[in-house]
C-alpha cells in the first residue's frame, strides 16, 4: 500500500518536473509561429467587422505608401464603425511606434490586447506583434524593451528579426 | 499831349505797384489760394484717410467668418441596415437632392430606385482625409446595403463616407454666416451671371461707370422714382465693406472715391473675389447669408464649384433683393428673375444657346433646409468651453475654424427625441410633475459615448435649449444614488493583497447596520424598509439593497471605494463617509457615463473625446484627436461587474430595459436618490454607454422611481438607435472561469448536486466548498480542495503549453 502510494507520488512528481522542464525550455527558446496578418482575419459573418477590417487594410496600404495621416484617419474610421476591432488599435500602435510617440503606442497596445483577450483572439500568431511593438515602444521611452523585442524576434524571426514591423508585414 | 504823356508815365508806376487789379484782389487771391491749398490738404488727408481704411480692410482680415462645427461623417458599407440609419433622411439633411434622371447626375444628387440607389457623393475637403466626389451605386436587398460600386469602372467599395454634417457655428454679434471661396473655386458661369446683371463693364471701368450712372439716371427720370442703381460692383463692395446704407451726397462721394482707390490699389480679381464673398444673399433664421459660397451651401447643399448655370443665375438674380426674391419665399418669382438673368447672359454673349435653353428648362431644386441644430446646442456649448482654453471668443467667431466633432448626428437626434418624449410622457402620467413655470419644469439629460474610445456620440443637456442653456450632463453635479453601488462591488471583487473580498457566489449580509460617524450613528435602510438577511451578492445588487451594500463598503473600506470610483472615471471630490457607497456624493452624468464606459471596455478607461480635429481657414490642422486609454482595473473584474449589471438588467431593478423587446447584451443600473429627487439610469452595450438623469433643477421629490422615470428614456434611445437589436457580446476574458454553483450555498456544483446555475469566477477563486458537501466521487477521495487544485493545475498546464 505504502509502496503503491509512494510510486504514484513519484510519478506525479516526475510528471510535474517534466512539465516544468518543458515550460522552462519553451521559455528559453519559444517555437517560431506564423505571425498574424490583418488580411487573414475572417469576418465574413459580421458586416460591421468586415467593413472595419477593410478600412484597417486601407490604412495599412496608405501607411505603406508613407501617407501616415491618411492611414491614421482610416484606422480611426475603422474604430468608428467597430470600436471593438482590435486590429485597428494594433495598426494604430504600429503607426505610433513608427512615428515615435511611444506612450500613445503603449495605450493603443493596451486597448488592442484587451480587445483581443476579450475576443479570445490572443492567438500565438498575434503574440509576436504584441511583444515586438511593446518592446519597441518601451525602448523608445527609455525603458528596457529588449527582452520583449528578443521574444518577438524568436517567435517571428522573418517579421521581427529586424526589430520592426512594417505596415505590409501587418497587412 | 503833355497830360497824355503824364498819364502814360503813371501807368507803368501802377503796374509796378500792382495797381492794375483792384486792391482787394491780392488778399482775395491769397485767401483763395490758401483756402484751395488747405482744401487740397484736407481733401488729400480725407483721401489718404479713406485709402488707409481701404488698405486696412483689404490687406487685413477681410471677413468675419464664424467657426463651423461638423458631426462625424456617416459611413456606409455592405451589410448596413439602410432603413435603420435612415439613409434617405441623412442624404436630405446633407442637402442631397433626389432626381429622376441618372444620365446627368451631379455631385449632391441621387436617384432612388426599387433595389438600388445611384448616388453622387460630394467631395469632402479636409487637409488630412479628403474624399473625392464619387458616383456610386448602392445595391439594396431588403433593408440591407448589399454592395457599393463606384462608377463608371464598377469597382466595389468596402466603405463609403458621406461628408460630415454641419451641426452649428460660432457666430459673432452680427450673426453673419459665410463660407469663404477663392475665385478659382467659383465657376465662370457664376461670375458671368453676376457681372451680367450687376456690372457689365466691370472689366473695363475704373471703379465708377459714367455710362451706367447716366443710364440709371435716365431710367429713374423716366420712371419718376429710383428704380435703377448706377453703382458698379466695386462701389457695391465699398458700400458693404466700409459704409452705411444711407443715401447722402457725402456717403455717395465717399463711395465713389473709395471705389477709385480700391480699383487703383487692387486687381480686378481681388475685387471680384471680395465681392463674391461679401455680398448679402438673404436670411436664414437669425443668421445672415453672405457670399456665394454660403448661398450655394444653403440653397443647393453643394460647393460653389458644382453649381449649374441655372443655379448660378438664380444666385445672381437675388442679389438686388435677397429677401424679396428669396427662392424659399417666392419660388416662382425667383425662377422668373433667374430666367431674366439667363436671357441677359445670352444677350451679352456670356452663355451659348444650348446652355441657355437647358438652364431655362431646369426646375428649381433647392436643398431641404437641414434640421434645426437646436438639439446639438448643448454639445456646441461643451465644445466652445473646451476650445475657449486655447482660442479666444473673437478667434472662434471670426477666423473661420472648422471643428470636426465626434457627434453622431443620428444618435444626437434620437437622444434629444427620447429625452423630450420621455419627459413629456412622465408629465402625462404624473400630473404633479407638471410645472406652470417653464423655468421650474421637469428636466433631464442624456449623454452617450463609445466606451472603447470615449467619443461623445450624443449630448442632450436639457429639455429645451431655448428655455435653458444649462447643461445638466456636464455642468450639474447631483447625488447618484444606486448607480454608485457597482463601484463598491468592484472594490470588493478586485483581487489584491490575498484575493478578493467577494466572488459572485458570495453572500452579503443585509441585516441592520449602525455605523458611528462624527455626526452621530448612521443606520442605512432599504427602499422597501425591510432587511433581507443573508443574500447572494447578485441579488443584493440586482435588487439594489442599501444595507448589504453599506456593509460591504465597510468591509472593503471607504477609501478603497473612493479609489476605485476615481480609477473608473469619477473626477468629482468624493467625501470619505459611510453613506458614500449609497451614492450621496455629487457627480455629473458625464463622469458616471465615463466610469461605466470603463466597465464596458473591459477595464480600460477612455479619455472623453468631443473633437476629431480642428482646422483653420487655410486648411491647416491645428489640433488632432488623441485617443487616450488607461487600464485601471483588470479585465476579469470588469467582466464580473458587467455580469452583475447584466443581471440587474435581466432580473433586477432595470429589467424594464427588455419590456419592449430590446434584444442583445445590456448591462445597467438604476439610481434613485433619497426623496426621489434624482432619477438615474446608466446602461451599456458592448459598443455604447448612455447615462440618463431626470429631476428638477431645484431638487424636489419626483415621487417615481428611476425605473419609471429614467430607464424608459434610455430604452427608447437605445431601441431606436439599434433597431431593437444590440450588436456584439460581452466576452468572457480568458482569466475568468465559468463553473456551476449551487445557488443557495454558493458551493461548486458537482455531479449529484440538486440545484445549479452557472457563475463566473476570476481564475483561482472558484469556491472550495462543493455540493454535495465533501464533493463525492473524486472529491471524496482527494479532499474538498481537489476541484480547485485540479482547476489550477490544468490552467497552469494550459498556460505552459
Amino acid at each position: 500500500m505504502t509502496a503503491a502510494v509512494f510510486g504514484r507520488g513519484l510519478t506525479v512528481v516526475a510528471a510535474g518536473l517534466l512539465m516544468i522542464g518543458l515550460g522552462c525550455a519553451s521559455r528559453t527558446s519559444p517555437r517560431p509561429v506564423e505571425p498574424v496578418r490583418v488580411s487573414q482575419i475572417d469576418a465574413a459573418a459580421d458586416p460591421v467587422r468586415r467593413a472595419s477590417l477593410r478600412l484597417t487594410l486601407d490604412g495599412l496600404d496608405a501607411d505603406a505608401r508613407g501617407r501616415s495621416t491618411r492611414a491614421r484617419s482610416q484606422y480611426e474610421r475603422a474604430i468608428q464603425i467597430d470600436p471593438t476591432n482590435p486590429w485597428a488599435y494594433l495598426a494604430l500602435a504600429r503607426l505610433e511606434v513608427a512615428r515615435g510617440d511611444a506612450n500613445r503606442a503603449l495605450e493603443y497596445l493596451q486597448q488592442a490586447e484587451s480587445l483581443l483577450r476579450a475576443e479570445r483572439a490572443l492567438s500565438p500568431g498575434v503574440q509576436p506583434h504584441l511583444f515586438g511593438l511593446r518592446g519597441a515602444a518601451l525602448e523608445a521611452t527609455g525603458r528596457d524593451g529588449l527582452p520583449e523585442l528578443e521574444r518577438a524576434a524568436q517567435l517571428a524571426p522573418a517579421v521581427w528579426g529586424d526589430g520592426q514591423l512594417s505596415p505590409s508585414e501587418l497587412r | 499831349m503833355a497830360k497824355t504823356r503824364r498819364k502814360a508815365k503813371r501807368r507803368p508806376a501802377r503796374r509796378r505797384t500792382g495797381s492794375r487789379w483792384p486792391r482787394w484782389f491780392r488778399p482775395a487771391a491769397i485767401a483763395v489760394g490758401c483756402a484751395t491749398f488747405a482744401a487740397g490738404w484736407v481733401t488729400a488727408g480725407w483721401v489718404v484717410g479713406l485709402d488707409q481704411v481701404v488698405r486696412t480692410r483689404f490687406e487685413g482680415q477681410q471677413f468675419r467668418v464664424p467657426s463651423r462645427v461638423y458631426s462625424a461623417p456617416s459611413v456606409l458599407y455592405p451589410g448596413l441596415d439602410w432603413k435603420l440609419v435612415d439613409l434617405e433622411g441623412s442624404l436630405r439633411r446633407l442637402g442631397y437632392r433626389r432626381v429622376q434622371d441618372t444620365r446627368k447626375l451631379e455631385p449632391g444628387q441621387y436617384v432612388w430606385g426599387k433595389d438600388r440607389v445611384r448616388l453622387y457623393v460630394n467631395a469632402f475637403d479636409h487637409p488630412s482625409r479628403p474624399e473625392p466626389a464619387r458616383d456610386v451605386v448602392l445595391r439594396l436587398v431588403g433593408n440591407r446595403v448589399e454592395e457599393i460600386r463606384e462608377l463608371p469602372a464598377g469597382r466595389e467599395l468596402p466603405v463609403l463616407l458621406l461628408e460630415p454634417e454641419q451641426i452649428g457655428a460660432y457666430y459673432g454679434p452680427d450673426y453673419e454666416q459665410r463660407e469663404l471661396v477663392t475665385l478659382e473655386e467659383v465657376p465662370p458661369v457664376l461670375v458671368d451671371a453676376v457681372l451680367a446683371v450687376e456690372d457689365q463693364r466691370f472689366e473695363t471701368h475704373s471703379g465708377i461707370d459714367p455710362r451706367r450712372i447716366a443710364g440709371a439716371m435716365l431710367a429713374n427720370l423716366r420712371a419718376g422714382s429710383v428704380r435703377q442703381g448706377g453703382s458698379t460692383l466695386t462701389q457695391q463692395l465699398v458700400k458693404n465693406f466700409f459704409l452705411t446704407p444711407e443715401r447722402t451726397l457725402r456717403r455717395k462721394s465717399q463711395e465713389a472715391v473709395m471705389a477709385l482707390l480700391v480699383e487703383a490699389r487692387y486687381g480686378k480679381r481681388d475685387i471680384l473675389q471680395a465681392y463674391l464673398n461679401e455680398i448679402y444673399l438673404g436670411q436664414r433664421g437669425a443668421t445672415a447669408i453672405h457670399g456665394v459660397g454660403e448661398a450655394s451651401r444653403v440653397f443647393y447643399g453643394k460647393h460653389v464649384r458644382d453649381l449649374s448655370a441655372a443655379e448660378a443665375a438664380l444666385i445672381a438674380a437675388i442679389i438686388q433683393s435677397p429677401n424679396g426674391r428669396s427662392p424659399y419665399r417666392d419660388p416662382a418669382g425667383a425662377v422668373k428673375r433667374r430666367d431674366l438673368v439667363l436671357d441677359l447672359m445670352k444677350r451679352q454673349g456670356r452663355i451659348d444657346e444650348a446652355t441657355w435653353k437647358a438652364a431655362r428648362a431646369e426646375p428649381l431644386r433647392l436643398a431641404d433646409v437641414t434640421a434645426d441644430p437646436g438639439d446639438a446646442r448643448y454639445f456646441l456649448d461643451l465644445l466652445r468651453r473646451q476650445l475657449s482654453a486655447a482660442y479666444t471668443p473673437d478667434v472662434l467667431t471670426t477666423e473661420g475654424l472648422r471643428v470636426y466633432s465626434t457627434l453622431d448626428r443620428r444618435a444626437q437626434r434620437l437622444g434629444a427625441k427620447a429625452l423630450r418624449e420621455g419627459l413629456a410622457d412622465l408629465e402625462k402620467r404624473f400630473s404633479h410633475l407638471v410645472s406652470d413655470d417653464p423655468t421650474r419644469a421637469l428636466q433631464g439629460c442624456l449623454v452617450a459615448m463609445r466606451p472603447q474610445t470615449g467619443e461623445i456620440l450624443a449630448l442632450v443637456g436639457g429639455r429645451d435649449y431655448r428655455k435653458s442653456q444649462f447643461d445638466r450632463c456636464t455642468q450639474a453635479r447631483r447625488q447618484t444614488g444606486s448607480v454608485f453601488k457597482p463601484f463598491v462591488y468592484i472594490a470588493a471583487l478586485e483581487p489584491r493583497r490575498g484575493g478578493p473580498e467577494l466572488t459572485l457566489a458570495s453572500f452579503v449580509d443585509d441585516s441592520p447596520l449602525e455605523v458611528e460617524t462624527p455626526s452621530g450613528p448612521w443606520r442605512p435602510r432599504n427602499f422597501d424598509r425591510k432587511f433581507h438577511g443573508r443574500v447572494p451578492v447578485r441579488e443584493a445588487l440586482e435588487r439594489s439593497f442599501n444595507v448589504a451594500t453599506a456593509r460591504l463598503g465597510q468591509e472593503v473600506g471607504i477609501p478603497r471605494v473612493v479609489e476605485v470610483a476615481h480609477q473608473l472615471g469619477i473626477t468629482s471630490r468624493l467625501p470619505e463617509v459611510p453613506s458614500l457607497v449609497l451614492g450621496t456624493a455629487e457627480v455629473s452624468p458625464m463622469e458616471i457615463a465615463r466610469s461605466y464606459a470603463t466597465l464596458a471596455s473591459g477595464g480600460v478607461r477612455p479619455e472623453v473625446q468631443a473633437i476629431e480635429d480642428l482646422v483653420d481657414a487655410s486648411g491647416q490642422t491645428l489640433e488632432r484627436r488623441k485617443l487616450r486609454f488607461e487600464r485601471v482595473i483588470d479585465p476579469g473584474t470588469a467582466f464580473l461587474a458587467t455580469s452583475l449589471l447584466q443581471g440587474v438588467a435581466e432580473r433586477g431593478t432595470a429589467a424594464g430595459v427588455r419590456s419592449t423587446g430590446l434584444r442583445g447584451p445590456v448591462a445597467g443600473k438604476t439610481g434613485t436618490t433619497d426623496g426621489e429627487h434624482d432619477l438615474w439610469f446608466v446602461g451599456y452595450t458592448p459598443e455604447l454607454v448612455a447615462a440618463v438623469w431626470v429631476g428638477f433643477d431645484e431638487p424636489r421629490s419626483l415621487g417615481v422611481p428611476s425605473s419609471v422615470g429614467a430607464l424608459p428614456i434610455w430604452r427608447r434611445f437605445v431601441e431606436e438607435l439599434t433597431g431593437g437589436r444590440v450588436r456584439g457580446v460581452f466576452r468572457q476574458p480568458a482569466d475568468v472561469e465559468r463553473v456551476e454553483i449551487e445557488p443557495s450555498t454558493g458551493a461548486l456544483a458537482l455531479a449529484g448536486c440538486p440545484a445549479r446555475r452557472p457563475e463566473f469566477f476570476l481564475e483561482g477563486t472558484v469556491p472550495a466548498a462543493t455540493c454535495p458537501a465533501g464533493g463525492g466521487g473524486l472529491a471524496d477521495a482527494q479532499g474538498d480542495d481537489a476541484p480547485e487544485v485540479r482547476n489550477r493545475f490544468f490552467e497552469w498546464l494550459r498556460r505552459q503549453l
